[in-house]
């Protein structure tokens, strides 16, 4: 019984991950543009189809992953350049309408170029290993190492470069950091940078337990948003242990009760949301004027 | 050196400033007095490059402010430290130091570090605290600090003793003090207008978006009229 | 005042001709009868978007709501039609009611990542319950029957939609032109105002959500009696999505918006040609950026337009 928890827990956390890192490019734009961005994980879609493209043309698959996370990154930049900055002073309502069209806008693009049928996307692993009584995919192994990876680097980003410090700190006070002149544009172009990145690592990892399809993308996101309330909205820890907590809890309960799996983390949300809504880790923020 | 001529500017549609003349030389301190809603935090705002002036010119050393960035102003000498300190609460003192003097090089701003240090003697005991675990009077210390990180030739100040004790107040103003004989030129805004006169050379008062009266300070404090509506008594 | 009138009766005219121009094909006017279905909807997220400033990303879910009470009331417990769809209409409000009281403590994107929670579990639960269908949808719905009347052909339903249409879009017109939409307004606008001028916030803001909810109940009823199919897939985030997008082309806070948008949402794939039908979703996309960035009222804004030049000459 309990190497079944150990199991249950081990995949849980592969399944967290990619919450977690999913809810942290939202987070990372959340906190610090004050932007609900819906596309993050369209994007994440755009540029799996990319890398299905690249691999048809037999390029290695490592190669694709980081040509892959470049695309990311550029298509992130691009966007917060010619699309948000121009409109930055509209309503955050109008914000968040923005990026829903964007999302639209991928999901046509992905549909029109390379046809809405699903189809199979092979994982960059597919043997499995044993820690002693857990049983692993090696792909889902590969999720948990890279994002730990990637958590660390963010967080060494975030605490101990200038340009991370100054994202935290337009985070706590936009006004406070532009009047210091932080240069504030240069750090969203970074940051939207490196959330598009994340999310088309993301498309990649977790696309071989579905099949490529525009809208594949689209309950990681649901799960995203999920994990960042429960961490807090506000805090980048929060969205990854929001993220974990949430992969294992609902791997967990799945097991238990199979009917609850989809609805759990949705009901779970609207909880967090009533009555805890700074969540776990986020903390109160004076709204910028 | 800070040159403004027939300044108007406000938000969206609302004009607050009207047709404002001023200027600031080299190694003054100059306040700017008035009641509430006067226009003096509109018009260092206007300065600093936060707000786009809608008709006039602001000169510093004979360049044109008029329409940079908020970034290109700080690095042409001119810090503004708003009112209500804005710094940054979940920050450590020394990250709320670095991200004022983000455009310096690392040996620019160690030295930097040593200077505010030993402005400020007490930042250097918090240097590892958040900012917001810092009484009243550390932050605001934290925010003149933050001031005079990117080596500023002009330090606008927006309510330097707004919700201090006066013992407080009085350090904060000696520090201004020191700064002056470091060289730095002040525009100061403030509602404590007797400290405010005491400390400065020159002073404007505004009102409603409009300059009332200028002049030397110790010429002001003696006017009757100052004493009445400005002054209290 | 004389030239509005007439162009209403224009209108009017051209709506009730409609099945009489496509005559040749009833397909087109199976198109004609998804719009009004769709535009239904969108005018209760209209009135709860556009009016209220309330999001929501869970508008599909009261549809189904509404589509499968009705037709579990008709098709297992043998309900009158009329009676089924009132019970209906009743269901979805008392589910905006539920919904509408958490937008008091919620506000913006929070609001908007509840509802968008709710509304995925709401499509999730029907899937997973057997009174539904579950996963294999319910089938074979009958069509609408008032008083032995059944509305089966399309040229039939199209009378019946355009009717309700009509009725819905002249009873939310007088709603948002009342004291309570002056309200809506003045909360969308400035909340801290609103309230300091002694609106009842949290009144106002219930009763959009209830009903904005009862009237995508209503269209809900429709689409499950026309389609005869109703599968918890077709009510999921996608189309919650789709309709906040054509109420937002269509024009937010614009009482023809949700039509234009509707009309536009399923003409454009038909417009752009069948190769190209998969680019229609990007176009829309773009038009919802647009609309945001440069035309606040959308599609409408044609219509303003038009209005403006009539009046002038």
């Amino acid at each position: 019984m309990f190497e079944i928890y150990l199991n249950l827990i081990a995949r849980g956390l592969s399944t967290g991950a990619i919450y977690g890192l999913t809810a942290m490019g939202i987070v990372l734009i959340f906190q610090t543009n004050n932007i609900l961005n819906w596309s993050q994980g369209n994007a994440g879609m755009l540029i799996t189809y990319l890398a299905f493209f690249l691999l048809t043309l037999q390029l290695p698959y490592p190669l694709v992953i980081l040509l892959a996370v470049i695309a990311g990154a550029t298509l992130g930049g691009t966007i917060e350049k010619y699309l948000i900055r121009p409109v930055r002073e509209k309503s955050r309502i109008g914000l968040l309408m923005i990026t829903l069209g964007l999302a639209m806008v991928f999901e046509g693009l992905a549909a029109f170029i390379f046809r809405p049928f699903p189809r199979n996307f092979d994982p960059l692993l597919k043997g499995s290993v044993t820690f002693g009584p857990i049983t692993l995919g090696q792909q889902d192994f590969l999720v948990i190492a890279l994002s730990t990876f990637i958590f660390t680097t963010l967080f060494l980003i975030l605490y101990r470069t200038k340009i991370g410090i100054g994202a935290r700190g337009i985070a706590e006070d936009w006004y406070g950091a532009r009047i210091l002149g932080v240069p504030v544009f240069a750090i969203y172009l970074f940051i939207w940078s490196i959330s598009f990145a994340l999310s088309g690592l993301v498309g990649i990892l977790v696309v071989p337990r579905f099949a490529l399809e525009p809208h594949f993308m689209l309950p990681i996101q649901v799960k995203a948003f999920s994990a960042a309330v429960l961490g807090g909205m506000n805090s980048v820890l929060g969205a990854i242990i929001g993220g974990l907590l949430l992969g294992v809890m609902e791997n967990i309960i799945a097991f238990h009760f199979p009917f609850l799996k989809e609805s759990f983390s949705l009901i779970l949300v609207v909880i967090v949301l009533l009555f805890l809504p700074t969540g776990l880790l986020g903390r109160k923020t004076q709204r910028r004027f | 050196m800070l040159k403004i001529e027939g300044l108007v500017s406000g938000y969206g549609h609302l004009e607050i400033l009207h047709s404002i003349n001023l200027s600031v030389e080299k190694g003054e301190i100059v306040s700017v007095l008035g009641s509430n809603g006067a226009g003096k935090s509109t018009l260092l705002r206007t300065i600093s490059g936060i707000l786009k002036p809608w008709k006039g010119t602001i000169t510093f050393e004979g360049r044109l402010l008029n329409n940079l960035d908020p970034i290109q102003i700080v690095k042409h000498g001119v810090v503004h430290v708003p009112e209500g300190r804005h710094i940054f609460p979940g920050l450590t003192v020394k990250e709320n130091l670095l991200l004022a003097g983000y455009k310096l090089r690392n040996i620019e701003l160690s030295e930097r570090y040593n200077f505010v240090y030993t402005m400020f003697p007490v930042l250097k005991e918090r240097e590892k605290q958040l900012g917001g675990t810092l009484s009243g009077g550390e932050q605001q210390m934290l925010a003149l600090a933050r001031g005079i990180m990117p080596k500023p030739s002009l330090l606008l100040l927006d309510e330097p003793s707004l919700g201090l004790a006066p013992k407080l107040v009085t350090l904060i103003f000696k520090a201004l003090k020191r700064f002056r004989d470091e060289g730095l030129t002040i525009l100061l805004v403030e509602q404590n207008a007797k400290r405010a006169l005491e400390i400065s050379n020159r002073a404007y008062i505004l009102a409603t978006g409009y300059l009332a009266l200028e002049g030397n300070s110790s010429d002001l404090i003696a006017d009757q009229n100052v004493k009445r509506l400005y002054l209290g008594r | 005042m004389k030239k509005s009138i007439i162009i209403s009766i224009f209108i009017l005219l051209l709506s009730l001709a409609m099945p009489f121009i496509f005559a040749e094909k009833p397909s087109q006017i199976a198109y004609l009868n998804i719009i009004m279905i769709y535009a239904i909807s969108a005018q209760g997220l209209n009135l709860l978007l556009g009016y209220a400033g309330q999001v929501s990303l869970g508008h599909a879910a009261f549809m189904a709501i509404g589509g499968y009470t009705s037709a579990i009331l008709v098709m297992q417990f043998g309900f009158n039609n009329i009676f089924s769809i009132i019970c209906a209409i009743l269901l979805t409000g008392f589910c905006g009611l539920f919904v509408g009281f958490p937008s008091l403590r919620l506000s913006g994107f929070y609001l908007a990542i509840a509802t968008m929670a709710l509304g995925t579990a709401t499509a999730d639960i029907i899937k997973r319950l057997v009174i539904t269908g579950g996963d294999q949808g319910l089938r074979n719905i009958p069509p609408i029957n008032i008083f032995g009347y059944e509305f089966q052909s399309e040229i039939q339903k199209y009378y019946l939609f355009l009717f309700i249409l009509i009725i819905v879009f002249i009873l939310v017109k007088n709603l948002v032109n009342s004291r309570s939409g002056r309200a809506l307004r003045a909360i969308r606008d400035a909340e801290l105002t609103a309230e300091t001028m002694g609106i009842n916030i949290a009144y106002y803001k219930v009763v959009a959500f209830v009903a904005s909810s009862m009237i995508a109940g209503l269209s809900g009823v429709l689409y499950a009696h026309s389609i005869s199919y109703l599968h918890p897939v077709n009510f999921g985030l996608s189309f919650s999505i789709e309709l906040l997008a054509i109420t937002i082309v269509g024009g937010l806070a614009t009482i023809w918006g949700p039509l234009l948008g509707a009309l536009f949402w399923v003409l454009l794939p038909r417009l752009i040609g069948v190769r190209m039908e998969f680019l229609a979703t990007t176009l829309f996309g773009i038009m919802v950026i647009l609309s945001i960035r440069f035309f606040p009222r959308g599609l409408s804004e044609i219509i303003f337009k038009l209005e403006k030049k009539l009046k002038l000459s």
